[in-house]
C-alpha cells in the first residue's frame, strides 16, 4: 500500500524538475554541463556547511543557527558560480544555438539554478523517500493528519523552483550590480528556510500550511521579478 | 529527531541519518510469539509467510469481537488485541472469516483492568486436547479411552497462518512492550479506527519448516523438541544384576502452552516437580540411610513429557534395550550418542513399584454433604489392578495417618482411590504409562488432586500463579504421602509389620513446608532465588534470570535451567554420606585450587559422590544419525519438532489511510503532468520569441 505514497511523493518532489530537465535542459549539452557543475558547487557549499555543523557540537540541533551559515554558504557559492560562468560565457555563447541571443544568460542562470535545486532535492529528500517505502509513516508534527513525506515532497518541489528563480535574479543582480536583487535573494532564501521550521513545530497549529503558503507566495514574488527582468531584456532588444 | 528530519529540508542540509529516521518512524518491541511445531503428519502453531501488518484494534469482550467481525466501513487489515481467554477456536474462525484479520495479540497479564488477573474468567478452558497425549499413552489402542480433559478446546493443535503474539507484564522489558501496544491501541480506539493516522503493528514471524517433521528434519529446517531428564538414586552401587527391587518416584518437569516464552504450568507440571524434590529432601533425612535399605529408590524427573511423554518413553526405551555402542568414548558413547551409560545399571525387570506425582497443586473443595474434606486421588491401571492394589491400599493407609489438618480439616483420609466411586478410568496421562507399556506388571500409582477431570488450566498460559497457603499445603500433603509410601516400599514393609526402629525412622520423614514454598517461588517467579543460587550461583551473571519458561525447548540448542537445578538438588539429596571424612569444599568458589576427584561432582561448592545423571529427552520416533542429523525412525511414536525461525520482530508505527495515499499519488501525477505541459508551452513561446528576435 505504501507504494502509492512512494510514487506520489517521488512524482511530487522530482516530477516537475525532471520534466523541466528532460524537456528543456537535456536536449542542450552545454546546459547539462552547466547544471552538473552548478550542482557540484552546491555540494561544495554543503560540504563546508556540514563541516561547520560537525564542529559546532553545541548547536547541532539548533536549526535557527544552522540555517544562518548554510544559507550564507549557498549564496557565497552562487556568487562563485556566477564568476565562473561569467568567465566562460563567451565560450559558452560561441557554441550556443543563437550565439548572439541576449537571453542566453537567463538560460544559463536557469540551468544553474536547476542544478542547485535538483541536488538539493536529492540530498535532502532521498533518505525520506526510501523510508516511505516501509510500512510506517512519519506524520508532520504541525499537521498530524498529513505525512511528513508528502509535506517534504511539496517543500522540495517548491525549493527546486526557488533555486531556479533565485539563480536568475541573482545573476541579473550580479551583472547589473543591482544590490537590491542580491539582497532580495538572500532575504527570501532565509525567509523560505525559516518558514520550513514551521513544518516541525508542535505548537503552531497547521504550521505546514503556513510554511507551504508562505513559500508559494515568496516563489510567486520572485517569479514576478524574473518575468519583469526578462521582459525588460526583451524590450531593450526590441 | 523529528526536528532533525525537518532541518534536512529547512536548511538544505543532508544531516538526515538513516538510522535516526528509522528510530523515529518505528518502535521495535519485544515479543512473545506462537511458533510452528510439526509432528509426523502435519503442523500446528503459527506461521506467517509475509510480514503481516495490521492496524491495532482493541477488543475487550466477546461482544467486541463479534462487533469487529461484522463491522463494515473498516478499510485495512487489523491486529486484534484481546484478552488471552478470548482466544478460542470459535473466535479465531470468526475473525478469519471477516477477512480483516492480520494478526492477533493475546494479553495474558496486563495493568489494564480488562487484562488483570482478577478479570480472568472463573471457569477456564484448557487449550489442550480432551485427553492430552493419550495417543501416545497406555490406552492408545482403545478407541473409547477415558477423556481426562473433557472441556479441552484443542487450540494448541490448531494451525494458524497468521501471527499470534502474547503480551504479559511479567518483567520490565515485556511491560514496556505491553505499554507501547496498549497506548497505541487506545489511541486508535480514541480515533474511532477511521481517523488516520492510526497505529499499526508489523510482525515478522516466518517459520522455515513446512509439511511434517520428516520433511523438515531432512531439510534441516527444524530441531527436535526436547531437553534433559534427570534421574537419581541414593544407591550409588546400583547394578542391573543386583536383583534388588527398585521403587521409582516419578514426576514431570516441563509443560506446554501456546506461547513457549510464557509456559509455566504451575498446576500442570511444577506442582509435581516440586513434590518430587520435596520427597527427595525428606527421604534424605531418613534416620535409616536409604542406600542400606533392601530396595533401591530411584527418582526420575522427566522432560518433554508434554510432548507425547517423550522423556519417559526414551528413558524406558534406553534402560530396556542393550545399548550397542559403535563408537565408545570413555564412559559415554559418541554413536549412538549417550552422554553417559550409567542408565544401563537400571534393570527394568527389577522395578518393583512406581509412585508418580501428577497435578497435585490444588486440592479441590470438600465434597458437599459427605462430611469428608478434600482429598488427593490415587489412580491405578485397571488391567493390572491386581498387581497395584497392594500399593494402592498402602498409599491410602499412609494417607489416613498423615493427618494434614490444614489441607484437609475434618477429613478421615487425605487420599482415596480414584476408583472408589466404582468407575475404572485407568491411569490419567502420566509418565508411568511409558513404564507400563514396557513392563505391564509393575505396581503403579499416580497421585493427583483430581478424580475425574484434569485441571482446567492444563497447558494454559494462565497456569502461572499459586497460592502461598493452598498450593503449598496441597503439595506438602502429596509429598508426605508419597515419601512415606516410598520409604515403606523401599523397606519392603507395611504399617503393621514395622519394627519400633522403623516406626521411629518413618516418623523422621517430614516434608519441609518452607522448602515447598521456596521451590515454588524459585521455579515460577525468580530463578535467582537464594535456594537456586546456593547451588548454581546464578546471581553472579550480569543479568540474573527471574521468571523462566517451563517449555522444554529444542534439543541441545537451548539452556536447560530447570533440569540443571533439579540435577544439582537431587545430587545433593542423594549424595553418599561419608562419616569419616568431611566433604571437600571450595570447588566452585576457588576452582583453581580445589578440584574434585574424577568420580565426584562439584555441587554447591562441595565435592560429592552421587548417582545423579541427565538423560536426553526427545521423541522416541526420532533418532540421531552418525553425522548428528536427525531422522524419523518410527512415525507412530512422538516425533515433535520445532521449526527454526528468523529473528522474530514486532514494530509499531503510524499508517495513513489508503485514501490519503491515493491523494498523494494523484497530486504527484498532476503536478508532473502540469509541468510537462508548461515546459511544452513555454518552449513554443521561447521559440517564437527567438524567431522574432
Amino acid at each position: 500500500m505504501t507504494l502509492l505514497t512512494f510514487f506520489g511523493c517521488a512524482l511530487t518532489a522530482y516530477g516537475p524538475s525532471l520534466a523541466i530537465f528532460f524537456g528543456y535542459i537535456a536536449p542542450n549539452a552545454q546546459l547539462v554541463i552547466l547544471m552538473v557543475s552548478s550542482a557540484f558547487f552546491w555540494l561544495i557549499s554543503l560540504l563546508l556547511a556540514s563541516a561547520i555543523w560537525f564542529l559546532a557540537t553545541n548547536s547541532r540541533n539548533t536549526f535557527t543557527s544552522t540555517i544562518i551559515y548554510t544559507v550564507l554558504l549557498q549564496e557565497l557559492f552562487r556568487w562563485c558560480l556566477y564568476l565562473l560562468i561569467n568567465r566562460a560565457e563567451s565560450g559558452l555563447n560561441m557554441v550556443a544555438k543563437h550565439p548572439k541571443s541576449k537571453f542566453n544568460r537567463s538560460g544559463y542562470a536557469f540551468s544553474a539554478g536547476m542544478g542547485f535545486g535538483l541536488m538539493f532535492g536529492i540530498i535532502s529528500y532521498i533518505t525520506q523517500l526510501v523510508e516511505s517505502l516501509g510500512p510506517g509513516v512519519l506524520m508532520c508534527p504541525s499537521c498530524p493528519s498529513i505525512s511528513l513525506y508528502f509535506i517534504s515532497a511539496i517543500t522540495v518541489c517548491i525549493f527546486t523552483f526557488h533555486h531556479c528563480v533565485w539563480m536568475m535574479i541573482s545573476f541579473t543582480g550580479f551583472s547589473n550590480r543591482s544590490y537590491l536583487r542580491i539582497l532580495w535573494v538572500i532575504i527570501t532564501h532565509y525567509g523560505a528556510s525559516y518558514l520550513t521550521i514551521l513544518n516541525s513545530s508542535r505548537t503552531v497549529n497547521l504550521g505546514c500550511a503556513y510554511s507551504i503558503l508562505g513559500n508559494v507566495v515568496l516563489l510567486i514574488a520572485s517569479t514576478i521579478i524574473v518575468v519583469a527582468d526578462v521582459r525588460n531584456l526583451y524590450h531593450k532588444i526590441s | 529527531m523529528l526536528k532533525r528530519l525537518a532541518i534536512g529540508l529547512a536548511a538544505a542540509c543532508a544531516f538526515v541519518a538513516a538510522q535516526d529516521s528509522y528510530d523515529t518512524i518505528y518502535n521495535d518491541i519485544g515479543s512473545l510469539p506462537c511458533v510452528r511445531l510439526l509432528n509426523a503428519t502435519g503442523t500446528i502453531g503459527c506461521q506467517s509467510m509475509d510480514a503481516a501488518t495490521g492496524v491495532l484494534f482493541r477488543t475487550d469482550t466477546q461482544d467486541d469481537i463479534q462487533q469487529f467481525a461484522s463491522q463494515g466501513g473498516l478499510v485495512s487489515k487489523y491486529t486484534v488485541v484481546m484478552p488471552y481467554w478470548l482466544l478460542t477456536n470459535a473466535n479465531v474462525d470468526l475473525l478469519k472469516s471477516s477477512h480483516k484479520l492480520a494478526a492477533i495479540i493475546a494479553v495474558v497479564n496486563g495493568t489494564d483492568p480488562v487484562y488483570s488477573p482478577s478479570a480472568r474468567p472463573t471457569i477456564n478452558i484448557s487449550p489442550d486436547t480432551t485427553c492430552p497425549n493419550c495417543e501416545f499413552g497406555l490406552y492408545s489402542d482403545n478407541p473409547n479411552q477415558y477423556q481426562w480433559n473433557p472441556t479441552g478446546s484443542g487450540l494448541l493443535y490448531s494451525q494458524f497462518d497468521f501471527p499470534i503474539y502474547a503480551l504479559n507484564t511479567m518483567d520490565v522489558r515485556n511491560t514496556m512492550s505491553y505499554n507501547a501496544v496498549m497506548q497505541a491501541a487506545n489511541t486508535n480506539r480514541f480515533r474511532g479506527y477511521n481517523n488516520f493516522p492510526l497505529k499499526a503493528l508489523q510482525f515478522h514471524a516466518f517459520m522455515w519448516a513446512a509439511q511434517d517433521a520428516g520433511t523438515c528434519l531432512r531439510k534441516g529446517w527444524c530441531t527436535p523438541v526436547g531437553g534433559a531428564s534427570v534421574w537419581a538414586t541414593p544407591s550409588i552401587n546400583i547394578t542391573s544384576t543386583d536383583n534388588k527391587p527398585i521403587v521409582v518416584i516419578s514426576a514431570a518437569m516441563d509443560s506446554r502452552s501456546l506461547f513457549h516464552d510464557l509456559t509455566m504450568g504451575v498446576e500442570s507440571s511444577i506442582s509435581s516437580m516440586v513434590t518430587l524434590l520435596a520427597v527427595a529432601e525428606a527421604l534424605s533425612r531418613s534416620s535409616i540411610p536409604l542406600d542400606t535399605m533392601p530396595n533401591h529408590i530411584l527418582y526420575t524427573l522427566f522432560t518433554a513429557e508434554a510432548w507425547g511423554f517423550s522423556g519417559s518413553q526414551r528413558f524406558v526405551q534406553d534402560i530396556s534395550t542393550t545399548i550397542d555402542c559403535l563408537k565408545p568414548n570413555g564412559a559415554s558413547c559418541t554413536y549412538p550418542f549417550y552422554s553417559d551409560l550409567d542408565f544401563e545399571r537400571i534393570n527394568p525387570a527389577n522395578i518393583h513399584a512406581i509412585i508418580e506425582a501428577g497435578q497435585v497443586g490444588s486440592l479441590g473443595p470438600a465434597t458437599p454433604g459427605t462430611g469428608s474434606g478434600p482429598t488427593l486421588y490415587a489412580h491405578i491401571d485397571n488391567t493390572q489392578a491386581a498387581a497395584s492394589t497392594a500399593l494402592l491400599d498402602q498409599i491410602v493407609q499412609v494417607g489416613s495417618t498423615v493427618g494434614n489438618v490444614t489441607a484437609a480439616p475434618n477429613s478421615t483420609g487425605t487420599i482415596q482411590a480414584a476408583n472408589s466411586d466404582g468407575v475404572q478410568r485407568g491411569l490419567p496421562p502420566s509418565s508411568s504409562m511409558s513404564f507400563l507399556k514396557a513392563q505391564p506388571q509393575i505396581p503403579t500409582v499416580v497421585v493427583t488432586d483430581y478424580q475425574k477431570e484434569m485441571s482446567l488450566l492444563t497447558s494454559s498460559d494462565l497456569d502461572d500463579s499459586w497460592d502461598p497457603v493452598k498450593t503449598v499445603n496441597s503439595i506438602q500433603l502429596a509429598a508426605s504421602i508419597i515419601s512415606k509410601t516410598a520409604w515403606l516400599q523401599a523397606q519392603g514393609v507395611n504399617n503393621a509389620t514395622m519394627t519400633p526402629a522403623q516406626q521411629q525412622a518413618i516418623g523422621s520423614i517430614q516434608i519441609n513446608g518452607q522448602l515447598v514454598s521456596d521451590l515454588l517461588y524459585c521455579l515460577t517467579q525468580n530463578y535467582s532465588c537464594p535456594l537456586v543460587n546456593s547451588y548454581l550461583n546464578v546471581t553472579a551473571s550480569p543479568n540474573p534470570p527471574t521468571r523462566l519458561p517451563h517449555y522444554t525447548g529444542t534439543l541441545y540448542s537451548q539452556s536447560q535451567p530447570f533440569p540443571i537445578f533439579a540435577w544439582s538438588f537431587l545430587a545433593n539429596m542423594t549424595r553418599v554420606q561419608n562419616a569419616t571424612s568431611p566433604p571437600v569444599t571450595g570447588c566452585s568458589s576457588n576452582p583453581l585450587v580445589v578440584q574434585c576427584a574424577s568420580d565426584q561432582y562439584c555441587v554447591g561448592d562441595q565435592c560429592i559422590l552421587t548417582m545423579t545423571r541427565y538423560h536426553d529427552a526427545f521423541g522416541v520416533g526420532i533418532a540421531m544419525a552418525e553425522d548428528n542429523s536427525y531422522y524419523i525412525k518410527d512415525a507412530s511414536k512422538p516425533v515433535w519438532v520445532e521449526a527454526t525461525w528468523d529473528p522474530i520482530g514486532l514494530r509499531l508505527f503510524d499508517v495513513t489511510s489508503p485514501r490519503s495515499q491515493k491523494v498523494e499519488l494523484v497530486v504527484g501525477v498532476l503536478l508532473t503532468a502540469l509541468t510537462i505541459g508548461l515546459v511544452v508551452v513555454s518552449k513554443r513561446v521561447i521559440k517564437k520569441t527567438l524567431k522574432t528576435d
